[in-house]
């Protein structure tokens, strides 16, 4: 598990755990916690975030990806990304991987 | 679990009903003599209290519902036993256990109207074999029209049947009342009849005409306010085209149908009838059929205004369908 600190953040990767699945519906993405069978929404926005987040070696190469797709300086971005990682992280729906544990 | 060619060869009777291949050594009720399956086959038993009682564990048994009338006096519960399965108890309606796989169906019937322990056999226990072999199952009835399936989905008392029943009363054809049987891939949602028979209240059915009626099919039995008709339900699976969320909203003048481009999710997750099912791997075949749905069925909201007779609320969707083509 990486510090909390941005920089630390921004270093680590993002996995779902394995009781979280999403799926993409047509302007809203579920993330469905399979242990406690909660429902959560994502707007168009954070399901995009989420999926490159999942996608990417870590949260600073997702912020760059997103910031040339929304034509955002990278600073921007990295503040919504950082803020939804910390929500979803608060949430159970995903977790941090430091290069160490990955 | 015989194939069809094996159930022929042994003497079994078959029917299909909510995408499942029914066989049973004795006849099956209003389920489609000619349909096609979803490649799921049930077996049907009937067995006696002791034999019942013999294959179920109470103690090891979880509730996982209990509706009662407002007395107290149980209408249904439905209990689930890791290994044996569930198991469905309804006063006056049957008790019956579905294998955990719903492959296999062995139930008790009472000895009254076939048409009452029916409804127990349709409304519930079939829905949930269905399920539990890999169909999602919404709350819906469904009719079909130039070869597409139209769902309606509506909280109980909302008029979802009788709208669909007078659809087939001015010439749609019957899929299916309150259970709809869903398959669903990443290309289409294909529906499955459920089994042919609809229940709805006697006012409806005095307000079609006698053509309607007869269209409609014959009278089983009568309950409290309801009708239960005997309807002829298509064979074949068909593509569900239009997701209609029916609504009573008293602010409305008029009956208002709009297109939900980009469907709220909960409104289709909502919408499941087994909903009493929440093990991970059902949660997530659900969610993968609700997002499938999203992308594959165009859904509509209908507000219906307090005074609105169903007739004119079918009236209404069936000109908006064909009006649309």
């Amino acid at each position: 598990m990486p510090g909390t600190g941005d920089e630390s953040l921004l270093a680590a990767t993002v996995r779902v755990p394995e009781h979280v699945v999403y799926r993409a519906f047509v302007k809203e993405t579920v993330v469905l916690n399979l242990q406690t069978g909660k429902y959560h929404g994502l707007n168009p926005t954070g399901g995009r975030m989420l999926e490159v987040l999942t996608k990417a070696e870590n949260i600073g190469e997702a912020t760059a990806k997103l910031a040339s797709e929304y034509g955002q300086r990278q600073g921007e971005i990295e503040r919504d990304v950082l803020a939804l990682c910390k929500d979803l992280i608060e949430r159970g729906l995903i977790e941090l991987h430091s290069g160490a544990d990955r | 679990m015989p194939t069809g060619r094996q159930a022929r060869r042994t003497g079994l009777k078959r029917g299909y009903a909510f995408g499942l291949e029914l066989s049973a050594r004795v006849p099956i009720p209003v389920a489609a003599a000619n349909g096609r399956g979803s490649g799921r086959a049930t077996t049907w038993e009937l067995v006696t209290d002791v034999e019942l009682a013999s294959t179920w564990n109470a103690k090891e048994a979880v509730s996982l519902l209990d509706r009662r009338h407002l007395s107290g006096r149980p209408m249904l519960a439905i209990d689930h036993h890791e290994a044996l399965g569930y198991r469905l108890a309804a006063p006056g309606f049957g008790r019956h256990i579905v294998s955990g796989d719903g492959q296999t169906v062995r139930s008790v019937l009472p000895n009254v109207a076939p048409w009452r322990w029916q409804r127990l056999l349709f409304a519930q226990v079939l829905p949930l074999a269905a399920n539990l072999q890999g169909l999602e199952v919404l709350h819906a009835s469904a009719v079909e029209l130039d070869g597409h399936a139209h769902a309606f989905v509506a909280p109980a008392g909302t008029g979802k049947t009788s709208v669909a029943a007078h659809l087939i009363a001015s010439g749609a054809s019957f899929v299916t009342d309150d259970a709809l049987a869903v398959e669903t891939t990443d290309a289409a949602a294909l529906v499955h009849s459920g089994a042919g028979v609809t229940s709805i209240d006697r006012s409806e059915l005095r307000a079609m005409t006698r053509e309607g009626r007869e269209r409609l099919g014959e009278i089983l039995g009568r309950s409290d306010f309801k009708v239960q008709v005997a309807v002829e339900p298509v064979p074949q699976a068909l593509p569900l085209e239009r997701v209609f969320f029916l609504e009573r909203d008293a602010s409305a003048e008029r009956v208002e149908i709009e297109e939900h481009r980009s469907p709220d999710p909960a409104l289709l997750l909502s919408s499941t009838f087994i909903w009493y099912l929440r093990s991970p791997q059902r949660l997530l075949r659900h969610l993968d059929a609700c997002a499938r749905l999203a992308r594959t069925a165009r859904v509509f909201h209908v507000r219906i205004p307090a005074s609105s007779p169903a007739r004119a609320v079918a009236s209404e969707i069936e000109h908006h369908i064909r009006g649309d083509r």
